[in-house]
């Protein structure tokens, strides 16, 4: 930046941003989707004898994967989502993959019935129709997400199918945010449209419960207990003859992020 | 041209196809966006708006006022926001006096892909008579309203916009 500016010359908020992009520059360059690995990477960012290191330990004892996902403020939906297709190609053929196909392909009607224009929002729609069809491999299921403008896209309209959900059964949710925001829309332009804005409960119950499906996140904060586990179940769970069945998306909240786990 | 940009590009179309199908409805024009397209046939990332006040009663100090915004549209659009600002001189509290940079959420942290060119122009419209004194790119302007001296800020604004205003 041009420190030489004088002083009634204020940066631009052009560079505000530019400054804001170096400093996260060393996150940006990390892939948007990680491979799956161990979990000694995970482990060496913490110092040994720290509760968070204790509790990556106790979680390396029962998960058998770790999948990083960059820390863009996206990371939720692009988890969950990553989490999603996987699960759908790994459960190719059950009638909770035909469910979940269901509830994906409908959610354009639901951004309708919220007030998005689809001449707009099914541009958006159109990378994740494709990345949950059933002719999809993981090989290209991983190539998608690593190209910045599927990826996003995808992000996008998660985040648009979360205010959807948000706004039509305002009920649910309108006391958790009321007291932090003036009204849902303000906290759903705010809150959840904006890309690079981080997700809170409220994003995933919204998720889970416009998706039907079961979120399971570790829950690696700074408490002193041991590891603990926040199940989140759907509200209007998917029509299956044997619910019992059904996969979880399990992810790792640590403060500020989500990555994916394989339980 | 990346893959990103040919997203951009195919969207873009469908903005100008709706805003000619908008433009061929009876009260289809938003009153605070008098014009909005690309500057030239064959340059879909730079357009141009000519924005006015969209309060149609009361006294609005820009009432018929013609300001004109240079847009400039990024590859990885709808993602990114688009940059827009001011080229007619515009005196606003959130409007920067010298550049034309506009002060306003939706055109850095809080754009959201859902936004098209049309609707971030009619906020900017919106922004005209709504002004936000607290977050001033215009120090004088906003002092005047941070004062309550709302005469003195109507009378200020009547005069930059009989002077600056675009014609026709």
């Amino acid at each position: 930046m041009d420190i030489e500016k004088k002083a009634d010359e204020r940066p631009s908020d052009t560079e505000i941003l530019a400054y804001e992009k170096t400093l996260r520059a060393e996150f940006l360059a990390a892939p948007l989707v990680g491979a799956s690995t161990g979990f000694g990477a995970l482990l060496a960012e913490f110092h040994e004898g720290n509760i968070f290191h204790k509790k990556v330990q106790q979680l390396s004892g029962k998960a058998v994967a770790f999948r990083a996902i960059r820390k863009d403020g996206n990371c939720f939906y692009r988890a969950l989502c990553f989490a999603l297709c996987e699960a759908l190609l790994n459960f190719q053929g059950t009638e909770w993959a035909k469910r979940v196909r269901e509830r994906v392909l409908d959610s354009r009607k639901i951004l309708i019935s919220a007030g998005y224009d689809p001449i707009i929002t099914d541009d958006f729609f159109e990378p994740l129709g494709e990345a949950i069809a059933e002719t999809y491999s993981i090989e290209k299921l991983t190539e998608a997400f690593e190209k910045d403008y599927i990826s996003d896209t995808i992000v996008c309209y998660l985040r648009l199918v979360t205010a959807a959900e948000l706004k039509l059964n305002r009920d649910l949710y309108e006391a958790f945010i009321l007291d932090s925001h003036p009204t849902i829309e303000d906290f759903i332009s705010h809150q959840v449209e904006p890309m690079g804005i981080e997700s809170d409960q409220i994003h995933i119950v919204a998720m889970s419960n416009a998706l039907g499906v079961t979120i399971n996140v570790a829950n690696l904060d700074g408490s002193d207990a041991d590891l603990n586990f926040h199940d989140i179940t759907p509200m209007m769970p998917l029509e299956l003859e044997n619910p019992k069945s059904q996969p979880v998306l399990n992810l790792l909240y640590r403060p500020g992020h989500y990555d994916i786990v394989y339980l | 041209m990346t893959e990103g940009s040919n997203t951009a590009a195919k969207r873009l179309l469908k903005e100008i196809n709706e805003i000619h199908k908008a433009a061929a409805r009876p009260g289809g024009v938003d009153s605070g966006v008098l014009h909005l397209s690309p500057i030239a046939e064959d340059s879909l990332f730079s357009w141009v708006a000519v924005i006015t006040s969209s309060e149609t009663s009361g006294d609005s100090p820009y009432k018929g006022g013609r300001f004109k915004v240079a847009i400039e549209i990024p590859e990885d659009y709808p993602v990114r926001p688009p940059t827009m600002k001011f080229i007619s001189k515009v005196c606003h509290p959130n409007v920067h006096w010298k550049t034309g940079e506009i002060c306003l959420d939706l055109l850095k942290s809080a754009w959201s892909p859902a936004w098209t060119l049309k609707t971030a122009c009619v906020a900017i419209s919106l922004l005209l008579d709504a002004p936000e004194p607290d977050s001033p790119l215009n120090c004088d302007a906003a002092n005047l309203l941070r004062c309550n001296d709302r005469r003195g800020y109507d009378s200020l604004i009547k005069m930059y916009t009989s002077l600056y205003s675009e014609t026709d």
